[in-house]
């Protein structure tokens, strides 16, 4: 058949997106040439509504930035601000901390697992992967009431203590999840058409992973060992046995896994916290007006979709002069179309599915 | 050997049986889902639900009127005047407007509270048909229960 490229539209509208993006594909009868990502549907000029509000108001509209895993958003910023501000934070409150991000990743990671199989054909698995994350879900209700855009890791702490009863509660959900997680994997792990769709499909070295600035489940499902919790630890994570789980072949199948294995060692990480948890306060003294001292800090950490870091300017004031977020999505995504290159059309799907996205962070 | 294992595997669909066998069983276990409308599941004693001002044992408004909450607010969801009466000791609220549409039910408000006069409520039900029913002024900051409906939406309004 004579060669003939056409321009396709995926997206805005469209369910294996994740929400508003369009990619503007060049295919040549089934095969991706090119991949364009435009964005901009959903933003909201976050970063310009934070010069105008205080440091304390600021943390329930990073909420909103990637909202499947909000607690990990809150822990990003409010780590940077505390960094500024020179605000020593009680050994309880960042255990507290650990346990609410940990189980943030389970639920992100979770949420992922069931809209990856579901995009490539699987449904059961989102029902499933639903399920459990469900169950997570509850614990933030009870430990602060909201259940998505959450709000609970303040400057300074934490929003509440975690008492004997919500403590009991946690380790009887991360007891059933792993058998939830055996579900899922007796579903995909071996099943011919999961693999057909996704061993071998979207490879990117580790060295282009690298240049192109990949970060988390899918940088290291390339070969890379590079996860803040290790190498640059913050909130207590050194006092933390956990592995760095890896794949090899960096293709779809070892995102899939490394995110499941990384399921396990969350669940890990919540037990040891919840073992160690140290007696005092959940939350420093932190003042009404928080005013910060002028000066500059980035800080990043390891959200479930890779390395979250935020930028803080202060000029003395209660209000920062300029915050900017390096929101892992968004340069996740700079990678599609090293991937989806020579790859079929309905590949794609797939691909973008692997990288995790969440719109809210990209458009910001 | 290995091959074969493969081979024989493959052919008598052991993966798609497996996964059969988990549908299967998971078919069986007691359902995990909520009818909404028939049953309600209740939310955790600390839910994030309407805002509403409380009243103390005496049924004294507890609130007065020092703006804490509409500082806190990062949103500017409250417009709130207190005025000190004839002989009163403290300020009472003459005007407490709290928008819902504008409110991100952060809990900043609730946490600043000096009297702990404004608390939130378990109301899970935010829908409303005109923006009249998301406005809500003083009297109905002490609205509850199916009141709390009856003010949200305008079928329930003209139905009550």
């Amino acid at each position: 058949m004579a060669f003939k490229e056409i321009d396709l539209n995926m997206g805005p509208q469209h369910p294996s997106t994740h929400g508003v993006l369009r990619l503007k594909l060049s295919v040549d009868n089934e095969v991706v040439l090119r991949v364009e990502p435009v964005l901009g549907y959903l933003h909201r000029g976050m970063e310009k509504l934070w010069e105008n509000l205080t440091y304390k108001q600021i943390v329930p509209l990073t909420d909103r930035l990637d909202y499947l895993a909000s607690l990990s958003n809150n822990l990003g910023y409010v780590l940077a601000v505390e960094k500024l501000a020179g605000i020593e934070v009680p050994k309880r409150a960042q255990y507290i901390r650990v346990v609410l991000a940990e189980l943030q990743r389970l639920a992100s990671h979770l949420a992922w697992a069931g809209f990856m199989a579901n995009d490539i054909g699987a449904m059961t698995v989102l029902l499933y992967g639903f399920e459990a994350r469900e169950d997570v879900l509850d614990i933030f209700e009870e430990y602060c009431g909201a259940r998505l855009t959450v709000h609970g890791i303040r400057i300074g702490g934490v929003v509440h203590d975690l008492d004997a009863a919500l403590v009991s509660r946690i380790r009887a959900v991360l007891k059933a999840i792993p058998k939830r997680l055996q579900d899922i994997r007796t579903l995909l792990d071996e099943n011919r058409i999961w693999k057909e769709r996704t061993v071998g499909v979207g490879l990117i070295t580790a060295g282009d992973a690298v240049g192109y600035g990949l970060t988390g489940p899918a940088l290291r499902a390339s070969g890379v060992e590079w996860d803040m919790r290790k190498d640059i630890p913050y909130s207590s994570y050194g006092d933390f046995a956990f592995d760095v789980p890896l794949g090899q072949n960096s293709d779809v199948y070892d995102r899939y896994i490394v995110r499941l294995e990384e399921i396990c060692q969350s669940i890990r990480i919540v037990g040891q916290a919840l073992d160690g948890l140290p007696s005092g306060e959940f939350s420093a003294k932190v003042p009404r007006v928080l005013k910060v001292p002028p000066g500059e800090v980035f800080h990043t950490i390891e959200a479930p979709k890779g390395v979250l870091g935020f930028y803080v300017k202060s000029n003395g004031t209660d209000k920062p002069e300029r915050v900017k977020m390096k929101s892992p999505s968004f340069i996740n995504l700079q990678s599609l179309e090293r991937m989806c290159i020579g790859h079929l059309f309905s590949d794609v799907v797939g691909i973008l599915g692997s990288l995790d996205i969440v719109l809210g962070e990209i458009d910001k | 050997m290995n091959r074969l294992g493969r081979f024989l595997k493959s052919f008598f669909l052991v993966d798609i049986l497996q996964g059969l066998w988990v549908t299967l069983r998971i078919y069986f276990s007691p359902k995990v889902t909520v009818q909404y409308p028939e049953q309600i599941k209740e939310p955790a004693p600390r839910f994030r639900g309407i805002l509403r001002l409380h009243r103390d044992e005496r049924g004294e408004p507890l609130c007065i009127a020092c703006k804490a909450c509409q500082r806190a607010c990062g949103t500017n969801c409250f417009d709130i005047e207190g005025k000190k009466g004839e002989g009163a000791k403290v300020m009472r609220p003459v005007k407490f407007d709290w928008t819902l549409e504008r409110c991100s039910f952060c809990g900043f408000c609730v946490e600043v509270c000096p009297t702990n006069a404004i608390r939130f409520s378990r109301e899970f039900r935010l829908t409303g048909l005109d923006r009249a029913g998301l406005l809500f002024d003083l009297p109905d900051m002490y609205l509850a229960g199916e009141d709390l409906q009856k003010h949200l939406c305008a079928g329930c309004r003209r139905g009550g």
